[in-house]
């Protein structure tokens, strides 16, 4: 439960929209919107947060399915919290990678 | 024709005059009570005010009368009634009205410029509501008012020139509200001025007026945390009256005036700290003999501190960290009788550490990290029975530690890291109230003494980087440690079951010689010859336990006696409370702090949030817990306790907390950035997208710890964005995580459930949350297979 609870928010931080202020044309929550949005020709690129999306647009749409798996409907299709991890980690820079990697303390910990 | 005029004339005149007159005399009561009309009063605190009510109106509920030369209001005292509504002038019906406080209420208007047709008002108190705008010029109407405390509030704009005229001022507090610009040059009109407080004004941007010290009557001159820069004027040697100087938090640059000490004679507090001030320490400091704070720290001062420190006995606070400092920290101040707090960590400090400081009796804090102090650990230090944290790290300590170093009954924190420090761990037997050891870095020899797993509330245990050998104590297992690290050391033997898999955090590597799961060498080699020594060992071991069990029951007895007298101190009101930092931090004062005021949001369904300013200083967040389940106290303990030792960038530390019968309150770290959901909710919310993905990095690591590494594996089962708080670096922590292990399963749901019916976060389905449940029971026993039974379900059904 808490990984799809994840995949909301975000999706929140994609579309720069908060999850339970749905728009007032259509007041369904904001991983039904998400789904009718990508379901239509160059949907997916709506749903990003049109202040942003212009320079990051790539790294983004790879995080929205991220997101989009992490919400599916059948538990058993959510990725782990560790997968998720290593996915959106791969998405950023290479620096930043190794750096947030290494200050975890899981990773300082017992030697395996 | 004209007679008949002149006498009606006369009969109206008359009667207009008897009316007014009777008003007059008859009506003090209605004017209260017109007063009271345009108040609101939801807890009906005003409830005595009333012409029903037989008692006189000068028996009513805040209202003080004179009795000479007739019986008239004087004094209107409505303080922290949870009044608001409109401050109306009808009150200035009230001739001798002489003090009108309305301190710690929710009056949200501009300042009440209306009062000054009161002409008699001298004191007026409006600290603590919601007033807001800027002063008016027309503040100089007030001209009789001797106390005007407008403080805590939400002022904003410039101090007008024209407060100047109030020239009858002896208290002036306008601290901790918005106000901006430079402080305007009028102080040498208020030559009576006793309390000037223009403190927590973060906007002022001004040099600090030297006309002050012509205020031969300031007794306090509080301009803390506002925007002060420039030099202190030379000016100031003029405050003989001065007791409290609190400069701290500016921006003041250059030196001290170098007789301040010697011209204010009666001060009781000098504070400059925070600030960019430079030259040397203040000599004649001392001249004022009842100095009992001085606060020098994070400046730029150089020099050594003179002998003459030991002239100051009645000296409780000195802190002088964070400077350039140099020479010995002289003998006079570590034996003065009254010291408690001594802070000079971060200098260049070189000596030793006199064992005269047994004579600072009251002695409770010491940091002196990072200097060069050099020498013994001195016995003296185990002979001050208040000291509770003695963090001397960073230095160049030798010897061997005093067999009494901590013999301190209250000791909590040590911290002796990077040293020099040679020979063993002395058994520590006396401290009791230890949470964190720290040895690291030395160069210890021996065995870990194994009565440290006797001490019950040791949390923090670092004794990396020495040469310790010997084998880790089976009894270390029992204790809750957070951290546990032996690092590089010289240790052999099997390692502790639980001290692998138990920890979130625990550092084995380096000792090449050491055995067990997770590590390079298993123990199977040894097993027979383990045998062996294990027959010998439980011989030994039942000759011990029979020994230690008589000095336990010796210990107790005097023990019961001790603790009874301290527990029913602490369970005043029914309140208990665990920290797992030293917060020194009662619970009076925890419930004193949480009024509407310091709330913030609304908290969500499980309770509000209050930000708390602990005595230290440092903000504390408490989350008061409502719609609790009804688990015993003792589950209760042991489910925050697992909470706290979750230790993890991404997720928000648990402090400590305090329960009633009614109500638990969570106390959390501080985060001052607010939570992602605020941030998104924003109408300006503007955010890069590297940033965003870090947020939504650490978010992910901070579950996938809590899921994965966290040794009970926990679900935070409430993510939100609300939930998620930010660092001024925009790194994510998880707050409000697990609360279902502390208000119950049933309350849980049920709360979850009121929030938010059909919340967005919540995954569909309801299946989940059931197999969750089993899940919690299975695990409230938890033995490693059923742990392992349960997470692996764990994986496929709800992930």
């Amino acid at each position: 439960m808490d990984v799809y609870s994840f995949g909301v928010v975000l999706l929140e931080l994609i579309a720069g929209r908060q999850a339970d202020r749905a728009e007032p044309a259509d007041s369904v929550d904001i991983v039904k919107w998400v789904r009718r949005k990508i379901n239509i020709t160059n949907g997916a690129v709506q749903v990003l947060d049109s202040k942003i999306s212009n320079s990051s647009q790539q790294e983004m749409l790879a995080a929205l399915d991220i997101a989009i798996r992490c919400t599916s409907v059948l538990p058993e299709k959510r990725p782990s919290m560790l997968e998720v991890t290593r996915a959106l980690q791969s998405l950023g820079p290479k620096t930043h990678v190794s750096d947030s990697y290494l200050s975890t303390p899981e990773e300082n910990s017992v030697p395996v | 024709m004209a007679t008949t005029c002149t006498y009606t004339f006369v009969l109206c005149l008359s009667l207009a005059f008897f009316m007014c007159s009777t008003a007059a005399s008859s009506t003090e009561a209605d004017i209260l009570l017109s007063f009271k009309d345009s108040i609101q009063d939801p807890k009906n605190s005003l409830s005595s005010w009333s012409n029903s009510s037989n008692a006189h109106h000068c028996n009513w509920t805040g209202i003080t009368c004179s009795t000479s030369p007739s019986l008239t209001v004087t004094s209107l005292n409505l303080q922290n009634l949870n009044l608001s509504g409109e401050i109306s002038s009808s009150i200035c019906d009230l001739t001798n009205l002489a003090l009108l406080n309305l301190a710690d209420n929710f009056f949200n208007q501009p300042i009440p410029l209306h009062l000054s047709q009161c002409s008699s008002l001298e004191s007026l108190n409006v600290s603590n509501n919601l007033i807001w705008g800027p002063i008016p010029d027309q503040i100089s109407q007030f001209q009789s008012l001797r106390v005007l405390d407008f403080s805590k509030n939400h002022i904003e704009g410039r101090i007008p020139e024209s407060i100047g005229s109030l020239v009858k001022l002896q208290v002036l507090n306008l601290g901790s509200n918005l106000l901006s610009g430079s402080v305007p040059s009028v102080f040498v009109n208020f030559t009576e001025l006793v309390v000037l407080d223009l403190s927590q004004n973060l906007y002022l941007m001004s040099g600090v007026p030297s006309e002050i010290g012509k205020l031969g009557k300031l007794e306090q001159l509080l301009l803390q945390s506002s925007g002060f820069y420039g030099q202190i004027p030379d000016s100031f040697v003029g405050l003989q009256s001065l007791t409290i100087l609190d400069l701290s938090q500016n921006n003041l640059s250059g030196m001290i005036p170098q007789t301040l000490g010697s011209s204010s004679k009666n001060l009781v507090s000098f504070d400059v700290s925070q600030n960019k001030l430079l030259g040397s320490f203040p000599n004649d400091i001392c001249s004022a003999p009842g100095l009992k704070n001085l606060g020098l720290h994070t400046n730029f001062f150089n020099g050594s501190i003179p002998n003459s420190i030991s002239e100051c006995s009645n000296l409780e606070r000195f802190q002088v960290q964070n400077n350039e400092f140099s020479g010995d920290l002289p003998g006079g101040l570590w034996s003065l009788s009254k010291i408690k707090l001594i802070r000079a960590e971060n200098n260049r400090f070189s000596g030793a550490i006199p064992d005269s400081m047994s004579m600072a009796a009251q002695l409770e804090q010491v940091q002196i990290d990072n200097n060069s102090f050099t020498g013994k650990i001195p016995h003296g230090l185990g002979l001050v029975k208040s000291l509770y944290r003695f963090s001397a790290s960073l230095n160049g300590l030798y010897g061997e530690l005093p067999p009494n170093f901590c013999d301190s009954p209250v000791m909590s924190i040590i911290n002796l890291s990077h040293n020099s420090l040679s020979g063993q761990i002395p058994e520590m037997k006396k401290c009791r109230k230890l949470v964190s050891l720290s040895l690291a870095d030395n160069s210890l020899t021996g065995e870990i003494p194994p009565s440290l797993a006797d001490l019950p509330v040791l949390t923090y245990l670092d004794l990396s980087d020495n040469n310790l050998t010997g084998s880790i104590p089976e009894g270390l297992q029992n204790l809750k440690l957070a951290l546990f690290n032996v690092s590089f050391n010289l240790l052999s033997g099997e390692v502790p079951p639980a001290l692998v898999s138990g920890l979130p955090a625990s550092f084995l590597e380096g000792n090449p010689h050491l055995c067990g799961p997770g590590l390079p060498n298993s123990c199977f080699d040894d097993l027979p010859r383990h045998r062996n020594s294990a027959g010998l060992s439980s011989l030994a071991c039942a000759l011990i336990s029979i020994a230690f069990g008589l000095g336990v029951l010796l210990v107790a007895a005097g023990f019961f006696v001790f603790h009874r007298s301290t527990k029913w101190k602490s369970e005043m009101g029914g309140w208990h409370s665990v920290f797992f930092y030293p917060l020194r931090v009662t619970e009076h004062d925890l419930v004193m702090g949480m009024d509407e005021k310091s709330s913030v949001g609304n908290g969500g369904a499980f309770g509000r949030v209050y930000i708390i300013c602990l005595p230290s200083g440092e903000l504390v967040a408490v989350k008061k817990l409502v719609n609790i389940g009804n688990q015993s106290p003792k589950a209760l303990k042991a489910e925050v306790k697992t909470l706290a030792k979750i230790r993890h960038k991404n997720i928000t530390k648990v402090l400590g907390f305090c329960h009633s019968e009614e109500s638990i309150f969570l106390i959390y770290e501080y985060l001052q950035k607010g939570s992602l959901g605020d941030l998104i909710s924003r109408p300006d919310f503007q955010l890069q997208w590297s940033d965003r993905l870090k947020i939504a990095i650490g978010v992910a690591q901070g579950l996938a710890y809590l899921h994965k590494h966290y040794v009970q594996h926990l679900l935070h089962r409430n993510i939100k964005s609300t939930n998620i708080l930010l660092d001024a670096d925009f790194e994510p922590k998880l707050t409000d995580f697990a609360l279902d292990r502390i208000v119950g399963e049933a309350s849980f749901q049920t709360t979850v459930a009121s929030e938010s019916a059909n919340s967005c976060y919540n995954a569909p389905g309801t299946l989940l949350s059931s197999v969750v449940s089993i899940l919690y029971l299975q695990r409230s026993d938890c033995s490693v297979t059923c742990l392992k039974l349960a997470s692996q379900i764990h994986i496929v059904c709800v992930l």
